[in-house]
């Protein structure tokens, strides 16, 4: 059947799994299935939930709905770090392989200053979680034979699955040297100027360095990435301003986003229609949970995300927390496709409270962006020592004192946020975007060799 | 060798035939080795980096993928493979990590970038349409931790958990990974698994072995191999366990001689010269008679470690 199928995406230009557009209904219908069969499995052959489920008390059996499943305690990232540590192995008892050796172990982003690892059978590469990268490159229009920039993190659940994915789609691949640091920026941008590629596939602050390497070099973006019509990013949110912003510096027909999580090994991208990220309902179950009861929210309403993956051959997780924000959107979506959109924020620790309400770096982005002159511009933001806030916002040209009351106005007025701003002449790579203390930047922590 | 050689050449010409570089056309072919080494000059770097736009070529449709060279070239040198090519070159480094010792079910930490030979040959996984790597063909695990040297910790952190027989790493963070590992107290755990750390470069030459392993290491009887590359030739040589300075290859898919460095003149067997390499494997994007900066000889004598492979001599 998929092999049909693969067939199918290589000669039609047009092809769409037909489950994209299965009846909202038989894709609950379908997910509920699947549940059960993940929670049968995991009790069954899993040391780990099988323990976890003993000391609740529950069975798989007492699970009679989706209501039900939801009262599962979710797991998190903390749980999966203490039993990494208690078994110092790699294998923690959530790898449903029917017993048989992995066929690849990747390794998380280290939030909390742990990488967990997730173990990969060879189905999930060819079948299981490569589906929905299959089905998303093709919604995001890379076709046969196109040229498609790609950085390879081999370390990265999502890089495994671009890879048999292009395979599957027929894509010509270019790999320039280096991995996903903006110090390899020159290599990529020659590469994208040499070798032509259509597509890039990316993550922002790397593209953001190309861009940078474009104006180090006097060369137009729109020149050097005149063979690219598509760009896709991914691990990062980019605001509708933003979005348009580039997709006009490079000249580009449509400008993607993708996300997810290599920890509980998720993800989806955009359509055309740019309506939040398509999380294929077959293979994995998406909840929004308020972060303090852990209830679960409706359609539209901001909460963290938690999700189970509906297909074994992996590491298994069921009902895990995310950390990430973000909102689920259950209506039918523009481009024809029936299954849930997810739009993603921010990460959880990367917001802050102002008059009882939560801010993430995502939304003061977001109203930045609306400022020409501070569109794109990287910034982070510095919680003082006072209980106050304050923008630093990377301004080498000394031009930020323009436009600096300008944002603090638009702050106040949308988000009642009253921070002062500042222009800085460099930046730590890892705190664009992100929410730091005023004493790591009293240290100057994270500065020396950025 | 010369029948596959001569095979290389008429496609070469065939498919190539209006790049000049080489002077060789289906009416212009070299008779014999003789001949290829006094007719076709050695390539150097900076020829194929004019090479690199080969996509202007039509016929050239069927290179799949591209990766870049890792040393240091401005421009930078490209190089495309078809989905054969990439297969041919992935069974090649699954030989050498036979050699070393590795088998089914073995782990294989990867401390190298995902755009490394190194890495990019290992499965399946990393690579679009390769459709075996090494570690498929040998029932190995391939772990990869990216070659960034500030990820040394990631790296322990794999050691730790994952617990490798064997890691190949990148020489830029051999230091740093020996030093951390034999600092860390990982060590008293891998006492039965970890065996090996094999450290690799593009054309460079190290002839450190392995008793200047850190004391530290205690009773871990950790040995050190050294894989040497050329990439622009998609070459590998693995440095003899009973001979530091010398670094065996298969001789099945490259030809393989010395030059004099200054004329560039053909030096016969067993002198020391520049190594250059052609690889007869590759027909979409070839490299002939490509001249490395490595200055070695070649031997083809049995080597007292019992390989009956012949090996660059530094």
């Amino acid at each position: 059947m998929w092999s049909q199928l693969k067939n199918r995406c290589v000669r039609e230009a047009e092809w769409i799994d037909p489950i994209e557009v299965a009846d909202p209904e038989y894709l609950l219908r379908l997910q509920w299935r699947r549940i059960k069969r993940v929670l049968h499995y995991a009790y069954d052959n899993l040391s780990f939930y099988r323990e976890r489920f003993d000391s609740i008390g529950l069975h798989p059996a007492d699970v009679k709905n989706l209501d039900d499943f939801s009262r599962i305690p979710l797991l998190s990232k903390l749980d999966l770090i203490a039993e990494t540590k208690s078994r110092q192995s790699f294998s923690i008892g959530i790898e449903a392989f029917n017993k048989r050796p992995p066929f690849n172990v990747v390794m998380t982003s280290g939030t909390h200053g742990f990488h967990t690892f997730a173990a990969v059978g060879r189905a999930e590469l060819t079948r299981g979680a490569m589906r929905a990268v299959l089905r998303e490159f093709w919604m995001q229009k890379i076709r046969p034979g196109m040229s498609v920039m790609t950085l390879s993190p081999a370390w990265h659940f999502l890089s495994l699955l671009d890879s048999r994915a292009l395979t599957a789609i027929g894509a010509r691949c270019v790999s320039p040297f280096g991995t996903h640091t903006p110090r390899f920026a020159e290599r990529f941008l020659d590469a994208v100027v040499n070798l032509r590629p259509e597509y890039v596939l990316t993550i922002p602050p790397v593209l953001y360095a190309m861009l940078s390497v474009c104006e180090r070099r006097g060369i137009e973006p729109r020149e050097a990435f005149a063979s690219v019509r598509y760009v896709s990013a991914v691990g990062e949110a980019v605001t509708p301003r933003l979005r348009q912003k580039l997709r006009d510096q490079l000249g580009l027909d449509d400008f993607f986003e993708r996300g997810g999580s290599s920890d509980g090994l998720w993800g989806g991208g955009e359509c055309s229609r740019h309506n939040g990220h398509h999380v294929f309902a077959d293979l994995f179950y998406v909840e929004i949970v308020d972060p303090v009861t852990n209830q679960r929210l409706g359609p539209g309403e901001r909460g963290t995300i938690v999700v189970t993956n509906l297909v074994l051959g992996k590491s298994l997780y069921i009902r895990f927390n995310c950390e990430d924000l973000g909102s689920i959107a259950t209506d039918v979506c523009e481009c024809g496709r029936t299954h849930p959109r997810v739009e993603i924020f921010d990460r959880l620790d990367n917001q802050i409270q102002v008059n009882g309400r939560e801010i993430t770096v995502y939304d003061i982005r977001a109203c930045l962006d609306e400022i020409d002159q501070l569109c794109g511009r990287s910034f982070f933001v510095v919680k003082q020592r006072n209980g106050g806030f304050r923008i630093d916002v990377y301004d080498p040209d000394d031009t930020l004192h323009n436009v600096s009351s300008e944002a603090r106005a638009a702050l106040l007025k949308r988000f009642g946020l009253d921070a002062e701003f500042r222009g800085i002449r460099s930046m730590p790579a890892r705190w664009k975007g992100r929410l730091v203390d005023e004493r790591q930047v009293a240290i100057g922590e994270g500065y020396p060799g950025e | 060798m010369w029948a596959k050689l001569r095979r290389l050449l008429r496609r070469v010409s065939q498919l190539h035939a209006h790049l000049n570089n080489w002077s060789l056309s289906p009416d212009n072919l070299p008779s014999d080795l003789d001949s290829f080494r006094s007719k076709v000059p050695v390539t150097r770097p900076e020829a194929l980096q004019t090479l690199a736009l080969f996509d202007e070529n039509p016929k050239n449709s069927q290179q799949i993928v591209k990766f870049t060279v890792q040393t240091e070239h401005s421009p930078p040198i490209y190089l495309g493979f078809t989905e054969r090519e990439i297969s041919i070159y992935a069974a090649e480094l699954a030989k050498y990590w036979a050699a070393i010792g590795i088998k089914r079910g073995d782990r294989i930490l990867l401390y190298d970038y995902g755009t490394s030979p190194l890495v990019y040959l290992a499965s399946f996984a990393f690579t679009p349409h390769l459709n075996r790597g090494a570690a498929e063909r040998l029932g190995a695990v391939a772990i990869c931790n990216d070659g960034l040297p500030e990820l040394v910790d990631r790296a322990i952190h794999v050691v730790r958990f994952v617990k490798p027989r064997f890691a190949f790493v990148r020489e830029e963070v051999e230091n740093p990974f020996l030093g951390r590992l034999a600092s860390e107290g990982v060590l008293p755990d891998l006492e039965e698994s970890f065996e090996c750390v094999v450290v690799s470069a593009d054309e460079t030459i190290f002839l450190k072995n392995s008793n200047n392993l850190p004391a530290e290491f205690g009773k871990l009887q950790l040995t050190e191999r050294r894989l040497l590359r050329i990439d622009v030739a998609r070459f590998f040589a693995l440095q003899c366990p009973l001979d530091s300075r010398s670094f065996h290859f298969s001789p099945d898919l490259h030809f393989v001689e010395t030059v004099d460095p200054t004329t560039l003149k053909p030096l016969p067997s067993g002198e020391e010269g520049a190594i250059v390499v052609t690889p007869i494997f590759i027909l979409a994007q070839p490299v002939l008679r490509y001249m490395s900066n490595l200055i070695g000889s070649i031997e083809w004598d049995c080597c007292r470690c019992g390989s009956k492979q012949p090996r660059l001599l530094f």
